[in-house]
């Protein structure tokens, strides 16, 4: 209980569009501890990003609005319920940035042309601390250098049009960071750089997740990137957990249909072989299946899984799966 | 897959000065790093039709601003000796000798068959044109007392670079006094539809819902009208007993509330993308308030565009002035513009015999095209990353 930091229970996050209610995160419960790294994967469209921005209440009403579930962030002995603070209010915004950061998936627009990227680090950090702009700039010029710029003295006053996308995420990264947050929740944040550039920057995030002692919770469709970053994953499908558990337990022996299914379709290097993606496509958000989500892609279907949901079975050590498979301790 | 175990060198150095534009390369500034507004500017400059425009523009607007010292007479002084005659030739030769500026005379015929007026020029008197010469009294920038201009005639001589209208009134003088009226009419109701707009279109744009809709739904509206019925219904409207000055202001305003709509539009346009674009959600990540995007990111972002709508939209401004006191509900005599100039030599007869009485036009069609150069260059240039 003292080493946790945020707890989310049955969230649900729903957007009223026209082509009827999307439940696009529905009742999904997993909680973080102090310092670790969480890792949240999924094809597209499953609820990864909403998740994040639920945690962040940067859900846009009125299209979007979380419809139940609770996410606790615990901070010292204090729990506070972010779900029960307004979108716009002090306490919310005073969350935002200075206990939890985000960086974003798309650094060539994540940063605002008309400002110099010295300009915006030393926003995040008057926002937040009582400095004044001496001071901020010292400690943007400070963060530029922890993220591993060359010369963040003169960095600091070059413009986002002169930085390559690289080097645009480690100022995400240093803007992040300049607050020193406990959480920082990056949603896909290699997915526009090339693979030379995506290694230095996970290097870059675990380096400062060690100095910094903060939690990560990962956000990406990348599984390699999960085995490399994180202790703990989350496998979701339309908007549920399909698995939880340890990276090792998931990777090495999942249980659910859906993750053997995404870990056959990555291609290997150097092993011939045809790849296996999973049959079908993902349902459309407003005409569900009935019983399991997965059913209709399912390899391994049973008659029960068209009628009723699964629950979470435990499948191994604090490893559940979503499975019929699963009922009855089947390990 | 991308466990790379090859150590991560602390940053991309290729890529550091591949900045886009070379003159990156030349220009010192490189090291501090090129703000958008210096490459907006560096790129406008490159247009030079458009720098071409904006300095005539400039030029246009200082010398309204000096129109009463630059002007040799004031609007209504009439001279019944030279009513309608032409302009008059500046000379700097006599006996085939270079002298100092002059004006001939003119001799005045009737003609006994058509009574016209005829002029000749009468080369046994010369006037010579003096600068910073004494004239009638006036108050430079509204304030500084002073009766010098740039230039004029001393004795009987009469200066008439333009030519007179009917009442024998100089047509340079007021074309320089109708030109303050409207072109400054031009720019004050961009100024006030530049306020409302951005106003309106930001609420409209960042709120979104019954706020959007109610105000698309009166834009519409507004827009939808036929523009010349309204805005002589509404001038029409303005009580008579109104000094000039005020009338100058309420036509002023009637254009301005008719014409921000455009304007609320672009900006609402430009806000709607920039409230989905990651540095907002950025922003807003790291605990800003609305007020606060809106102020310190979406405006200055859309800023360049609000420059290039509010220029383009000074030529609207102009002929809907100029097409007001046209139609004779504008500007009352004995204030001049450009419009009510126009509307003086509406006949047969000006365009026959008088053809110099159109200058005004001129000087309407010359700022309105430096406007449209103008307003294109900005245009080109506001997004300076677009090759």
């Amino acid at each position: 209980m003292d080493d946790l930091l945020l707890r989310v229970k049955g969230l649900c996050t729903y957007f009223h569009t026209e082509e009827g209610l999307v439940k696009a995160v529905d009742g999904i419960d997993f909680d973080l501890k102090r310092g670790e790294t969480l890792g949240i994967v999924g094809e597209s469209g499953c609820g990864k990003s909403v998740t994040a921005l639920s945690v962040m209440q940067l859900i846009r009403p009125p299209r979007g609005r979380i419809a139940g579930g609770t996410i606790e962030y615990i901070r010292g002995n204090e729990i506070i319920e972010i779900t029960k603070l307004g979108i716009h209010s002090p306490e919310m915004r005073s969350i935002r940035g200075k206990e939890i950061a985000m960086i974003f998936q798309e650094p060539m627009t994540s940063l605002n042309p008309v400002y110099s990227i010295g300009e915006q680090i030393m926003e995040a950090v008057i926002l937040h601390q009582q400095v004044d702009k001496r001071e901020a700039r010292k400690m943007a010029i400070q963060s530029l250098k922890e993220v591993g710029l060359s010369s963040p003295e003169q960095q600091v006053d070059w413009y986002p049009h002169q930085l390559s996308g690289g080097m645009r995420q480690r100022v995400m990264i240093a803007m992040a960071l300049s607050c020193d947050p406990n959480l920082l929740i990056a949603d896909e944040p290699t997915t526009a750089l090339d693979v030379t550039i995506e290694a230095q920057i996970l290097e870059l995030m675990k380096g400062l997740q060690r100095t910094h002692n903060m939690s990560i919770m990962l956000i990406t469709h990348n599984l390699g990137i999960i085995g490399e970053m994180s202790k703990r994953v989350i496998v979701m499908y339309l908007g549920k957990i399909v698995e939880i558990g340890k990276t090792d337990d998931i990777f090495y022996n999942p249980k659910h249909p859906y993750t053997r299914g995404l870990l056959r379709s990555i291609p290997t290097i150097g092993l011939k072989r045809r790849l296996n993606p999973i049959e079908g496509t993902v349902a459309r958000m407003t005409e569900l299946p009935h019983g399991c989500y997965f059913g209709p892609r399912c390899p391994r279907r049973m008659p029960i899984c068209g009628e009723k949901e699964p629950p979470q079975f435990l499948v191994g050590d604090e490893q559940f799966a979503k499975c019929w498979l699963y009922e009855g301790g089947s390990v | 897959m991308t466990t790379s175990h090859k150590k991560p060198t602390p940053f991309e150095p290729a890529v550091i000065l591949t900045v886009p534009g070379d003159h990156s390369k030349k220009d010192p500034k490189h090291k501090v790093g090129l703000s958008q507004w210096d490459l907006i500017w560096l790129k406008f400059w490159r247009n030079k039709l458009a720098v071409i425009a904006g300095v005539i523009i400039i030029l246009v607007y200082l010398s309204i601003l000096f129109a009463d010292f630059i002007a040799p007479y004031p609007i209504s002084l009439k001279n019944q000796d030279y009513v309608n005659a032409p302009p008059m030739g500046v000379h700097i030769f006599h006996d085939g000798k270079l002298t100092r500026p002059f004006v001939y005379g003119f001799k005045m015929e009737v003609d006994r068959r058509t009574y016209l007026r005829i002029y000749t020029i009468d080369s046994t008197k010369r006037y010579e044109i003096k600068f910073f010469t004494e004239g009638y009294e006036y108050n430079l920038l509204g304030f500084i007392k002073t009766n010098r201009h740039l230039f004029g005639t001393q004795g009987d001589g009469r200066l008439f670079l333009l030519g007179t209208d009917r009442f024998g009134q100089d047509m340079f003088s007021r074309i320089m006094a109708g030109s303050q009226v409207t072109l400054t009419a031009g720019l004050l109701g961009v100024m006030i539809s530049l306020v409302l707009g951005s106003i309106l279109g930001t609420l409209s744009g960042f709120y979104g819902g019954t706020i959007d809709m109610i105000l698309q739904r009166i834009i519409e509206f507004l827009q939808s009208f036929p523009h010349i019925p309204l805005w002589l219904t509404l001038a029409a409207a303005l009580p008579p007993t109104w000094s000039s000055i005020n009338i100058y202001f309420g036509i002023v305003t009637i254009l301005a509330f008719l014409g921000w709509t455009g304007l609320a539009r672009e900006v609402r346009g430009k806000v709607l993308t920039m409230r989905s674009n990651e540095y907002t959600m950025a922003a807003k990540a790291s605990g800003a308030s609305s007020w606060y995007i809106i102020i310190r990111h979406m405006l200055p972002n859309a800023l360049s565009h609000i420059i290039v709508v509010a220029t383009l939209a000074v030529p609207g401004m102009i002929l809907g002035e100029s097409s007001l006191s046209f139609l004779g509900l504008g500007i009352q005599p004995p204030m001049t513009s450009l419009g009510v100039l126009l509307q003086e030599s509406q006949n047969i007869r000006t365009i026959a015999n008088y053809p110099w009485q159109f200058t005004p036009a001129i000087v309407i069609i010359v700022s309105i095209l430096a406007f449209n150069f103008l307003g294109d260059g900005l245009r080109d240039a506001a997004d300076p990353y677009s090759q």
